[in-house]
């Protein structure tokens, strides 16, 4: 980029929040959005019309007509565009009729672009923030254009999210504000997952009962975060297909997964199975994946389930036997834990009492995923606990009460009535630092189990390039490992309504989250099994 | 999850149904392996040792050919047929009757009412008869 003259954007100064304390700068390459405002083509009439209203002569114009008369110029739209693109930044959205443009660009280049430093802050009353101070400024030939940017700060506006959480209890959206997000890349790089690998050669299967992908939106997410676009296939399984359904839908659960496997491992092959969400759907969605001999897929990530106690015993049994099936294939199979803590039951008509294992996850032939939440200060990880999200959300675990304790657990747990017990590993999943992702054209933060799965499927695929075979059944292989070889990190601290984290597995965040680099390690040093005879 | 009747599945409406048959010889042996630590089993060999025998799958094929209803398909490996039929002759096959629902999420559904007896002719060989209950069963985690 060309040094360039900038003004000061007026009124876009910014003082210091009281009390904040920095907690350091914020890593180059976070990706935000930027939302700029753009003047009106005709502000001296616009104000004589608001002017007007206000003295009673209703004089309304449609949408239509407001936004040919009182729009952006296009001359300045483009001006607007072309300086974006100059710099290097993606345009998200260019609107004539709400005058905004929204850019997406790193950290470090939003901040030479507009003249500010960008530093993460704890704020007084709890929580972190993105903040700035001074003004922002713009290029002389934009300054009458721009009248604000909005987006490079994420100051709270009033209280902290904590907060504001209670007060808006019921309205999900709005209540789940993030205060930090992370892109996949970002997190794979927090757990140290291992470099000079991309996945290349292996297909991951990604089960989905309903939902679907749209092909545009993935290909802008992975370009924005300068990946390749991996190959995704839809697998039709009972007539379920690929359905992109808008706001609110699976759609979020779908872009998820294959956005945080793709990020995590871009050269794998993504193949989705559509289903119905049905047991006769998920079962054969499970068989059809484990049995493909097209694109015969080596790890498997599922994000559905249900408490245990919701399944029929026919239905538990032909799943296990599926996963039993991929186990001895050399599938690797991750199965979100829940979302609703210990209970497993969303609180509410319908909540059965106590604690609930929930399935897939309980199935002794997956690897169950539980979540953690993550404080990150200068790009690296200061404070792991498990996710519990008062009232908002928190990891599933516990023990099943169908599948006993197998003999990879046996160690662990004496005295917990004989029972498998999950989850299995863990990850980062609270919503409040989760997961950049795009869905159906928007940039949205997401979390919940559902981001671990995927997260740990697409560090098998790097695992599975860099051990030259794949890592297949996990769990004996995760549990046989030495705690001295730091493959996990254990989450000692917090619980999820049922059960406490502690020193070692516990029923919230398993043996823990991992080190990428360590786990390879310890798993390529491991002794090879014995052949058959 | 309250759920309202709407009334009784057409009796006309194409129903497909997914037939898991029991595996050929113990799971145990399965089990084994993996203890073991063996290394995995190509799909291709899964399929011939684990996979569904043949001959049930043959059974069934006649069977479903026999009460009316259409293979749409068979894969040993899975060890899955999968059928299809009118709502009617599945409900009589089946001795039940089929009802159609709406959650209070708003989903429509068909379940069963009352057991489900399975043919004599399937009992020897299913393990288990998936399709007649399309009641949603799984809730995603993705929270944002």
């Amino acid at each position: 980029m060309a040094e360039q003259q900038r003004v000061p954007l007026p009124g876009s100064d910014k003082q210091p929040v009281r009390g904040a304390e920095p907690l350091g700068d914020l890593h180059p390459t976070e990706r935000l959005e930027v939302t700029l405002q753009l003047r009106p083509r005709d502000a001296h009439e616009l104000a004589a019309r608001v002017d007007g209203l206000a003295a009673r002569r209703p004089d309304i114009l449609s949408r239509e007509e407001f936004g040919q008369q009182f729009g952006t110029d296009p001359a300045d739209l483009a001006a607007v565009v072309a300086f974006a693109r100059d710099n290097g930044l993606v345009v998200v959205d260019a609107s004539a009729s709400t005058r905004t443009v929204v850019l997406s660009g790193t950290v470090a280049q939003l901040s030479a672009v507009f003249g500010v430093s960008l530093a993460a802050y704890a704020h007084p009353d709890g929580g972190t923030f993105r903040g700035r101070q001074g003004p922002i400024y713009v290029p002389p030939a934009l300054a009458n254009v721009v009248q604000g940017v909005f987006g490079l700060d994420d100051r709270p506006a009033a209280r902290p999210h904590l907060r504001r959480l209670s007060e808006l209890e019921g309205i999900e959206i709005l209540a789940k504000k993030p205060r930090a997000s992370f892109s996949p890349i970002q997190i794979s790089q927090l757990y140290d997952f291992p470099s000079g690998a991309t996945g290349q050669g292996q297909c991951v299967g990604i089960i989905e009962l309903g939902g679907g992908f749209r092909t545009a939106d993935l290909k802008t997410y992975f370009q924005q975060l300068g990946l390749q676009v991996p190959t995704v296939v839809a697998v039709s399984v009972d007539h379920g297909r690929n359905q992109p359904a808008g706001p609110n839908s699976a759609d979020a659960e779908v872009m998820l997964d294959i956005e945080v496997v793709g990020a995590v491992a871009p050269g794998v092959k993504i193949a989705v199975y559509f289903a119905p969400n049905t047991d006769q759907g998920f079962i054969d969605a499970i068989t059809t994946a484990v049995h493909d001999t097209v694109n015969r897929p080596s790890v498997i990530s599922i994000s559905w389930g249900a408490p245990e106690v919701q399944w029929t015993q026919a239905s538990l049994k032909a799943m296990d036997q599926a996963f039993q099936a991929a186990a001895a294939l050399g599938v690797t199979v991750y199965c979100a834990a829940g979302d609703n803590g210990a209970s497993d039951f969303p609180a509410g008509p319908g909540q059965q009492p106590g604690n609930h294992a929930d399935f897939p996850a309980s199935s002794p032939h997956v690897v169950g995923c539980g979540g953690t939440a993550i404080t990150v200060t200068n790009n690296a990880i200061t404070r792991e606990v498990v996710w519990n999200d008062t009232g908002d959300g928190a990891t599933g675990g516990g023990f099943s009460a169908v599948f006993p304790t197998p003999t990879w657990q046996t160690t662990l747990q004496g005295g917990q009535g004989g029972k498998r017990g999950v989850p299995d590993v863990s990850g980062d999943a609270s919503p409040l630092t989760g997961y950049a992702v795009r869905v159906d054209g928007q940039s949205e933060v997401i979390g919940g189990t559902s981001a671990v799965a995927p997260l740990w499927a697409g560090l098998t695929a790097l695992l599975n390039n860099k051990l030259g075979k794949p890592l297949g059944f996990a769990n004996p292989v995760l549990y046989g490992l030495a705690p001295s070889s730091g493959a996990f990190v254990d989450i000692t601290q917090g619980n999820n309504n049922g059960f406490n984290a502690g020193t070692g597995w516990d029923a919230c965040t398993g043996l823990g989250r991992p080190d990428g680099a360590k786990l390879l390690a310890a798993i390529a040093s491991r002794p090879a099994a014995v052949a058959a005879p | 999850m309250a759920a309202r009747a709407i009334g009784p599945t057409h009796p006309d409406e194409r129903i497909e149904l997914s037939v898991l048959l029991k595996p050929p010889r113990q799971l145990e042996e399965l089990e084994a392996r993996l203890d073991q630590g063996l290394p995995p089993l190509s799909r291709e060999e899964y399929a011939v040792r684990y996979g569904a025998d043949p001959a049930d799958v043959a059974r069934v094929e006649a069977f479903a050919r026999a009460h009316g209803l259409q293979v749409i398909e068979s894969s040993p490996a899975r060890r899955t047929v999968r059928l299809a039929g009118t709502a009617g002759d599945v409900a009589a096959l089946f001795g039940t009757q089929l009802v159609e629902y709406r959650s209070a999420e708003g989903t429509r559904f068909r379940a069963p009412t009352g057991p489900i007896h399975i043919p004599d002719e399937l009992e020897d060989v299913a393990q288990a008869v998936f399709g007649l209950d399309t009641r949603p069963v799984a809730r995603r985690r993705a929270l944002g």
